[in-house]
């Protein structure tokens, strides 16, 4: 039970960190709480379910309930995403910037962004729930009394070597290096020479490319509807904040958290209060380190 | 002297429109000179600078570049134009290493990165010591040195700065100087807003006089030093026996 829950917990803490990672960008490289980030994650999944649409599934690959086709529409999905996230900055967020707005504002325009996004899913393919894909798939019993169905192993290993690469990227590209030299100070990084536009240009595009493969992966297990992003939205910002915004590996370890404090509950609790754990676990830590599990101490300089 | 390489004509400038801080201030800097705006507190020292570094919006006037007028232009690109800005405060990365906080603009420099590089630790040996570690681990002294270095890093031939000996110990104060002493004589242009003030235009060829926002007081820095109407007002009372380093304090 104690391991199958600890499964669970990191499984959805794989796909809660996916998405956390870029309400981190948003938090410290961008300075305002995007709530219209899950919507990304929304539209990710669908922008795979018209890929998938054309192009098929494809013919289960192994034990996948899948074939090559559906890794195709994830990057179609997620380049689009990206793409997505950079359009929407350009007619809303980037104005508001650009008029010194107010932060307040800026969360209040996401609030607004994300209603508009959900319901345009909701005007193009209904309420209704949709399946990538409807193989059936027998769990693996990958260790004693621990049973995870293939795709989900193919998530968590995915999640790992995307996470590594954006670490990767982070430490050693100029880009990555002007997002963190961005999240520290935006001022001091403008008087360095760094091309603030084009580095917000990367950050939306790698956050709605990531939050794209987290909205494929929900699909995946196992439906698409369009509620699915904004479900998940608490959760973002809890492991985000959990991790200590601005670190990349903060948002993966607040993801796993969260995700694990979700399914442990369970065990002792009623599933009712599943969703609250995360905010339990989040409380706590702040209390102890309020600048979060990894993040840099205000005013240290 | 040569012909100013920077030059700065009735400048206007302020964060909100309609309320400028600076209220038409001029001001220019050739190569190889260095010259200290000082003044009060509010005077709009800092905001001028900021001005120039295409940081706060220009409202009117015009800043020259060389040849080109370069008005309103965006920081990265001014930068890419042969200036270079060391904000008074926060003006280092704490959260990259020191190498990194030398290597962050490093588009703008291309290809000869490695040679500088090379130069910037060659100057700063304390820094090349520390270059993997966190810009965190510096010394006030140390973090001054590597905001200087970082800006150098593009070869500029104007710098600015801002306040550069603020909140630092006195025999620190005096190896800036020195080192700034030695950057003018490569040929850059240096431009510096001081509250340290006696000691600054000491090191300076010429000195502006700011009071709210606009142009008080202009000449060589020994005549400014020497002159009673800006030593009263600006340089703190002689009688008083305030310490030079601290005199432009007391205002």
């Amino acid at each position: 039970m104690l391991g199958q829950a600890i499964a669970d917990g990191i499984l959805t803490g794989a796909i809660i960190a996916l998405g956390a990672i870029g309400v981190s960008f948003g938090l410290q490289i961008l300075r305002f709480a995007n709530f219209a980030h899950s919507e990304l994650v929304t539209w990710g999944a669908y922008l795979a379910l018209v890929f998938v649409t054309f192009a098929g599934p494809g013919t289960p690959t192994g034990p996948l309930s899948f074939g090559w086709q559906l890794i195709a529409a994830m990057v179609f999905a997620g380049v689009l995403t990206g793409v997505l996230a950079w359009v929407v900055d350009i007619l809303v967020f980037r104005r508001l910037r650009n008029s010194d707005a107010h932060p307040l504002s800026m969360v209040f325009a996401a609030f607004g962004v994300a209603l508009v996004m959900r319901h345009v899913v909701v005007l193009i393919w209904g309420h209704g729930s949709y399946f990538y894909t409807r193989e059936l798939q027998i769990a693996l019993e990958v260790l004693p009394g621990i049973r995870m169905l293939p795709d989900q192993i193919f998530i968590l290993g995915l999640t790992f070597v995307v996470v590594a690469a954006m670490h990767l990227y982070l430490t050693y590209s100029r880009t990555g290096m002007a997002m963190r030299a961005m999240a520290e100070s935006p001022s001091l990084a403008r008087v360095c020479g760094v091309q603030v536009e084009s580095v917000v240009r990367w950050t939306w595009f790698i956050s709605g490319g990531l939050a794209a493969m987290a909205g494929v992966f929900l699909g995946l297990t196992p439906q698409l509807h369009p509620e699915m992003g904004f479900n998940l939205l608490l959760a973002l910002f809890a492991a985000a904040i959990l991790g200590g915004a601005g670190s990349l590996i903060g948002a993966v370890v607040g993801g796993l958290l969260v995700g694990l404090a979700e399914n442990l509950s369970v065990l002792f609790i009623s599933p009712g209060y599943k969703t609250a754990m995360p905010f339990l676990v989040l409380l706590l830590v702040l209390f102890f380190r309020p600048q979060g599990l990894f993040g840099e101490k205000e005013g240290s300089r | 002297m040569s012909p100013p390489l920077l030059v700065a004509r009735d400048i206007v400038a302020g964060y909100v429109p309609g309320l400028p801080i600076v209220k038409g201030v001029s001001a220019d800097v050739a190569r190889g000179e260095i010259v200290t705006i000082i003044g009060p507190n509010g005077a709009g020292k800092s905001t001028f600078l900021k001005a120039l570094a295409g940081l706060v919006p220009v409202t009117s006037g015009e800043v020259r570049l060389g040849d080109a007028v370069v008005t309103g232009k965006d920081t990265h690109r001014l930068i890419a134009a042969g200036l270079a800005f060391v904000p008074q405060t926060g003006n280092v990365f704490t959260t990259l290493t020191i190498h990194e906080n030398l290597t962050v603009g490093g588009h703008t420099i291309g290809p000869a990165l490695r040679r500088r590089l090379d130069a910037a630790y060659e100057m700063f040996p304390a820094l090349a010591a520390k270059r993997g570690q966190k810009a965190r681990v510096l010394s006030g002294g140390q973090r001054q040195m590597l905001a200087i270095a970082r800006a150098l890093m593009t070869e500029p031939s104007v710098i600015m700065l801002d306040e550069p000996t603020a909140g630092l110990a006195p025999r620190v104060v005096g190896e800036v100087f020195a080192d700034l002493r030695r950057l003018a004589q490569t040929d850059v242009a240096v431009l510096m807003v001081e509250q340290n003030a006696k000691a600054a235009l000491r090191i300076s060829d010429r000195g502006y006089v700011l009071a709210d926002g606009e142009n008080r007081f202009s000449g060589a820095a020994s005549d400014l030093l020497a002159d009673p109407a800006v030593a009263e007002a600006f340089l703190g009372s002689r009688r008083a026996g305030v310490a030079g380093s601290e005199a432009g304090r007391t205002h």
